[in-house]
């Protein structure tokens, strides 16, 4: 699972020359590249059959050497342009037949277009596409919480001033997270599975009903969280046990 | 991520919700700046949560009487102001601890000087001492000229000059620091000045911020008026005052009122204040050695002159008295007082006896040259010198002050301090002026410098050394060098020398194997540079080495020429950065053969057209304009794109294998 600081310290460890720590983040990031991929094609697809898939690890491989902290992109993010990008292009190459276009005089005349300005372009590029996923997550994380009657109205007065507080519901999020049932029932009764929840993880009943809708609002956030990269990435959230 | 930053979740009319790095939720005021869903904002407050605008008022209530209070308590309050025009025009202000806590440069070159010299709460005293030392230094007062120094006094309690009001005791202390530490400073410099004290009111000084000028410059202004003769504000703010005394013919000294010959005579200001009041002063009495050496001065035959004294630390006081009537060949006493000022500034006082003998000189046949022996008393009348041998004394004078000042010595060399001591380590003679010891610090500092030089020096060497290996000669382009600088700086960075010597090598390697001549133009340098750049930054030594090689075998396949256009050039660098940007060196190689393979499909001559060119080029912008689409339908991209698909598929081949390993 592609998650949190372990991300970091697999990219660092690549820049140093560590070449076992990229295949291993490949390895991991497997699911996450299908997810991406899956989401752009609109059907889901196998490792062994698809195409699609195997462009998508070299683009992964790509942005992992393309990255550069600097971009203000959490790497996630910028790896899931990279795929994206790379995918449409396949794609779009595979339906070639269907639409060729013969308009060479369109062919823009950028001979003079120098290096500086090649780059100044993929920088904007990736800055402008960041803002506007980030937006879009953000709306889309929103949506999400409002499904289940939470504003961000609800979530900044049902959230912690104490930092022992917070990560205690936060561990309360993610035992939910990690066990798909008790998630599939939130989303079904709208409501936390206090006493599962109770259970599960040894919190009394009442930190557990004060903090409902934060645990509801961070439970959504960390189960998305290979869709909701930016949030994820910002949020540096306790991790979960099962990672 | 850091705590006080959050990003924005929702925008309200007033406030703004955000999650932070710790995962809290927090409503929060709008920032001045706006607000925008997905922006990063930063809190003015981590623990500002709900703001409460009656808190919120109260709070900056209390903070602005706070800081109202705190301005009129501790902002220190002027007890007087006292200006000095040299030529750099200055203003002090200074507080109730003679303390200066405010300098202000009113002409050009007195900001200049401010600059130069710091006196901000120094000691009135030290800080005078400074500015005339910087003076001399920077040669507004010159050892050749007539120097003129014309000071004033203002009371920043007294709003209008009053004859009859009995005078501050503390404003008379700033007399006595100011004349001293500049009398003292020129004396121990052996320049040449003048110097006129005034005294101002407050009222005097606003009209002289109004003109533009300090209080002593308004005042001669003034003064010359009433004598008839007119100066302009723009001369007044402009004119050196000597210059002025030329055109307009008159003297400063003569229009000015002094209190100088009044006030600063007055033996109680001194001896009270030095001695009874600071109980700190010590009088050390042996320390004070009086020398006459008495020059042909027939209008003061009856005078002593103190100039030795004076040159010895003693302050100049005019009040002098005859006891006896000189005759031929007889001797006879005269009674004078000394002030000698001290490093914290006060003054001792000391009475003075000198026996003068008065002779007739009767080789000389005229009987009207007269020669002066002189000796000089303590007030215990005891006989200090003759001027026979006065030099000896000096010499055993300077021992003592060695002595006592051992402790200080080492730090005078440094600071040229108001003493007029010098320790044994500036080797500096006793009669130097300070202009000397300022020599010798400059000495100390060129040597300082020579140090440095000599690692400049160094560096240098190593940089030419570079410049040898690196085969560039003398008469190479300042293009060529450029680019064997920047090799050099970087090389600086990578650490060790070896390492360093690789890298050149490699670079030189490049440049002899890609074929660039030594008249190469520009542009062609410019790439090779990039290429070097990129190799740095892979790391490993044997990385770039085979990154280097992909790069020569790219532009010896490419064919690219020494003449060739620079359009070419730039081709070539975006095939060398896909390169870079692929990560391994096995991929490299793969998409170098593309590449390559790319050109040769493509038959891109030396001679191609720019739309070929510009088809080859397409392959580097497909992720920043795969939106525009169109680019890709070209023929060549069918060619690139299906060979990179090819490549695709054997890393993916390449992966199951590992993975099933």
């Amino acid at each position: 699972m592609l998650f949190g600081d372990k991300v970091d310290v697999y990219l660092q460890r690549i820049r140093e020359g560590d070449e076992s720590s990229r295949e291993r983040l490949i390895a991991d990031a497997k699911p996450f590249i299908a997810g991406v991929v899956g989401r752009l094609c609109g059907r889901s697809l196998s490792w062994d059959r698809d195409d699609e898939l195997s462009i998508g690890l070299i683009a992964f491989n790509e942005a992992i050497d393309r990255f550069k902290d600097q971009m203000g992109v959490p790497f996630t993010a910028f790896a899931r342009m990279v795929i994206r990008s790379r995918v449409t292009d396949y794609l779009r190459k595979e339906s070639r037949w269907d639409r060729v276009d013969l308009h060479m005089s369109e062919v823009p005349q950028e001979s003079t277009v120098s290096q500086a300005e090649n780059n100044a372009s993929w920088a904007k590029y990736i800055k402008e596409t960041a803002n506007r996923e980030r937006i879009e997550e953000i709306q889309d994380y929103n949506l999400k919480i409002n499904k289940l009657g939470i504003t961000f109205q609800d979530l900044v007065r049902s959230s912690p001033k104490h930092r022992d507080t917070r990560e205690t519901l936060i561990r309360a999020a993610w035992y939910i997270v990690e066990h798909q049932t008790l998630y599939d029932a939130l989303q079904a009764s709208k409501r936390l599975p206090i006493r599962e929840v109770e259970m599960g993880t040894g919190i009394s009943r009442k930190v557990l009903e004060r903090g409902r809708k934060y645990i509801i609002g961070i439970a959504i956030l960390l189960y998305n969280r290979e869709e909701y990269l930016y949030l994820n990435s910002y949020v540096r959230l306790p991790q979960g046990s099962v990672e | 991520m850091e705590p006080g930053r959050g990003l924005v979740l929702e925008v309200n009319k007033r406030s703004c919700i955000i999650i932070t790095g710790d995962g809290q939720f927090l409503e929060v005021p709008k920032p001045r700046g706006g607000a925008e869903v997905g922006k990063e904002i930063t809190l003015s407050r981590t623990f500002s949560l709900r703001f409460k605008w009656p808190y919120m008022a109260v709070a900056s209530l209390l903070v602005a009487v706070l800081a109202w209070w705190a301005f009129y308590a501790m902002f220190p309050r002027a007890m007087a102001y006292v200006s000095l025009d040299i030529n750099p025009s200055l203003e002090l202000a200074i507080n109730d601890n003679s303390e200066i806590i405010l300098a202000r440069g009113v002409n050009k070159d007195g900001r200049k000087l401010l600059q130069q010299v710091d006196v901000l709460h120094e000691p009135l005293a030290k800080g005078v001492q400074k500015i005339i030392t910087g003076c001399i230094e920077y040669h507004y007062i010159k050892q050749d000229k007539d120097n003129l120094i014309l000071a004033t006094v203002t009371d920043a309690k007294r709003r209008k000059s009053n004859t009859d009001k009995q005078e501050n005791q503390e404003i008379k202390q700033v007399y006595n620091y100011v004349y001293t530490s500049i009398n003292n400073t020129i004396n121990e410099s052996g320049v040449g000045a003048e110097l006129i004290i005034a005294d101002t009111d407050l009222v005097t000084l606003e009209k002289a911020h109004d003109t533009g000028v300090t209080p002593g410059r308004y005042i001669l202004q003034k003064e010359a008026q009433k004598n008839g003769v007119e100066i302009t504000d723009q001369e007044l703010r402009e004119e050196r005052i000597r210059e002025l005394e030329k055109k307009k013919n008159f003297r400063a000294g003569e229009l000015i009122q002094q209190r100088m010959q009044t006030d600063l005579s007055d033996k109680q200001v001194y001896t009270n204040n030095s001695n009874k009041n600071r109980g700190s002063v010590k009088t050390n009495k042996s320390e004070l050695y009086v020398n006459i050496k008495q020059t042909e001065h027939q209008n003061h035959l009856d005078k002593p002159n103190w100039s030795l004294a004076l040159s010895r630390g003693a302050v100049n006081v005019n009040k002098y008295q005859r006891e006896s009537e000189p005759k031929n060949n007889s001797v006879f006493y005269a009674r004078g007082n000394l002030y000698i000022p001290r490093d914290n500034g006060y003054l001792t006082g000391i009475t003075v006896y000198s026996q003068l003998k008065h002779l007739t000189n009767s080789n000389n046949g005229a009987g009207n040259n007269l020669n002066y022996y002189n000796q000089s008393y303590f007030q215990d009348k005891q006989v200090v010198s003759r001027s026979s041998n006065y030099s000896q004394r000096i010499t055993g004078e300077q021992q003592n002050k060695q002595l006592q000042n051992t402790d200080s010595a080492n730090q005078s060399v440094n600071k040229n301090s108001l003493t007029n001591n010098l320790g044994k380590q500036s080797s500096t003679k006793v009669k130097g002026p300070v202009v000397e010891k300022i020599t010798h610090n400059q000495q100390n500092k060129r040597l300082q410098n020579a140090d440095s030089a000599n690692q400049s020096a160094n560096k240098n060497n190593f940089t030419s050394s570079i410049d040898q290996q690196s085969g560039v000669g003398v008469n190479d382009s300042v293009a060529e060098k450029t680019r064997v600088n920047q090799g050099f700086k970087q090389l600086q960075n990578t650490g060790s020398a070896n390492k360093s010597a690789n890298r050149n090598n490699l670079t030189r390697t490049i440049e002899q194997q890609s074929g660039v001549g030594v008249n190469g133009s520009v542009a062609e340098k410019t790439r090779v540079n990039q290429g070097f750049k990129q190799l740095q930054n892979t790391g490993s030594a044997n990385k770039s080495a085979n990154r280097n090689n992909l790069t020569r075998t790219i532009e010896q396949q490419s064919g690219v020429g020494v003449n060739g256009s620079v359009a070419e050039k730039t081709r070539v660098n975006q095939g060398f950065k896909q390169l870079h940007n692929t990560g391994g060196a096995d991929q490299s190689a793969n998409r170098n053969n593309l590449t390559r393979t790319i050109e040769q499909q493509s038959s891109v001559g030396v001679n191609g057209s720019v739309m070929e060119r510009t088809k080859v080029n397409q392959p580097n912008l497909q992720v920043p304009n795969h939106n525009s689409g169109k680019i890709n339908s070209t023929k060549t991209n069918r060619q690139t794109n299906t060979s990179s698909e090819q490549s695709a598929i054997r890393y993916h081949d390449y992966l199951l294998q590992r993975s099933k390993q």
